[in-house]
């Protein structure tokens, strides 16, 4: 069985939960209220009820999506690589457990014909079991392949630009992101009116203006490359939130970034001994640091900055 | 998803007969000569480009100032060195011509009358 079969067999799989929702809908089943019970004490009593309708189709959705998520990691199984296998194994444990909830509460109902006597009892389980499910589609999916080095007759090291010693350059671009700043604007006028029509309490505000806070800081971004080194400026606060200095890159070269290899798109962390600033798939600046990482940028014209790069690092470091 | 701006390098060459703040002046109309640079879009913040390039920023903004002068950008307090709406190319070297002349009338020791005396002679 290949590699991709395996990967493809999982995200059917990834359905099975769906499947099962759509073949136990509340009119399936005799002797269920229209009313479940959803929540337990420690007693054994339930106090925490919901709609019978309203149960299954929030568990319908989430298979669903786990469904369409598991597909989507499938698909992406030869550039996303051993992320693909997580989220397959995510997809299963998420539509299993929703499955299991299904299943439990309204077994436990079912049995006893109330909500108020309904006992959960040993079918807990079924909510352990559905989870589980996850880690069989993690196995059934196998090891994804090692992710590609993408083509290298794109990956380049521009030689130094010719400096002379009486010489300085300093080069510069600008990120700038209208979209970020329209989504922020319509994000925080959607927030504003949810609040006001739900009489908040004061602090409920601060979840609105932090991530508004966060998407106009990195709405715009200057990138600059000079004697200090290479740095990335928030624009609007002028805040540097990534400076690396002249001594500690060991080679700029020009590359094709993929976002998927380098942890999606912003400023990402995720893959270790890796970061990156990216906006969009294409060509982008990448230092190879001293310590074995890299730093990742995407411009518009990498080849300038990269050559520059290569030219200052031979120099005096300037703090 | 991102809007890209014009990549901008900028080199001074601190053993040239040129002035820091002239020959900054000039990388910013050849990139506007170019068609490099557009209207709309921003210099680096004086600040920046006097740290990047190790000149004092007064230098820069007198490099601003004069570019500022010649109309070819805005300068506001806040937001910074914008180059402006109907700068084009013609005109940019229109102006380093008359630039070449201006040069050229002083080194003959001619005076503002006379120079104005000249461009009035060769107007048809």
């Amino acid at each position: 069985m290949t590699r991709r079969l395996r990967a493809v067999l999982a995200a059917i799989a990834a359905w099975v939960p769906a499947g099962v929702l759509l073949a136990s809908p509340p009119s399936r089943w005799d002797n269920l209220p229209s009313t479940l019970a959803t929540h337990w004490g420690t007693s054994g009593r339930p106090d925490g009820f919901t709609g019978t309708t309203t149960t299954w189709t929030v568990a319908l959705v989430v298979t669903l999506l786990a469904g369409a998520l598991a597909t989507a990691a499938a698909t992406m199984w030869h550039r996303f690589g051993p992320g693909s296998r997580l989220l397959l194994g995510v997809a299963g444990g998420v539509g299993g457990a929703a499955a299991g909830i299904w299943l439990a509460t309204a077994a436990s109902t079912a049995a006893t014909g109330s909500a108020d006597d309904a006992r959960i009892s040993w079918r807990l389980s079924w909510f352990f079991i559905g989870l589980a499910y996850g880690i069989v589609l993690y196995a059934l999916a196998g090891r994804a392949p090692a992710t590609p080095a993408g083509d290298p007759s794109e990956n380049v090291t521009p030689d130094a630009m010719t400096l002379a010693p009486s010489q300085q350059a300093a080069w510069t671009t600008v990120l700038r992101s209208r979209l970020l700043v329209g989504a922020t604007a319509v994000g925080l006028l959607i927030g504003v009116a949810a609040l006001a029509t739900t009489a908040p309490r004061s602090w409920t505000w601060a979840v609105l203006v932090v991530p508004a806070a966060v998407l106009l800081v990195l709405a715009e971004v200057r990138v600059s490359v000079d004697r200090r080194g290479l740095r990335l400026t928030a624009g609007l606060l002028r805040l540097p939130f990534k400076r690396i200095p002249l001594d500690r890159i060991a080679r700029a070269s020009v590359e094709n970034i993929d976002p998927l290899r380098w942890g999606g798109w912003g400023y990402r962390v995720m893959v270790p001994g890796r970061s990156a600033f990216v906006t969009r798939s294409g060509p982008g600046l990448v230092v190879d640091l001293t310590n074995g990482h890299r730093f990742a940028v995407t411009v518009r014209d990498p080849r300038t900055p990269a050559a520059l790069l290569n030219a200052l690092r031979h120099r005096e470091p300037v703090g | 998803m991102f809007y890209y701006y014009t990549n901008m390098l900028f080199t001074v060459d601190h053993a040239s007969p040129l002035a820091l703040a002239d020959q900054i002046a000039a990388q910013v109309r050849g990139g506007l000569g170019r068609g490099e640079l557009e209207a709309g879009e921003r210099l680096p913040p004086a600040r920046d480009l006097a740290a990047a390039l190790g000149v004092n920023m007064h230098t820069v903004l007198r490099a601003y100032a004069q570019l500022r002068d010649e109309g070819l950008i805005d300068l506001r307090r806040g937001r910074g060195a914008v180059v402006r709406g109907h700068v084009n190319a013609e005109r940019i070297r229109l102006i380093e011509l008359a630039r070449a002349f201006v040069t050229e009338a002083r080194r003959l020791g001619l005076a503002d009358d006379d120079i104005t005396a000249i461009l009035k002679e060769v107007r048809p």
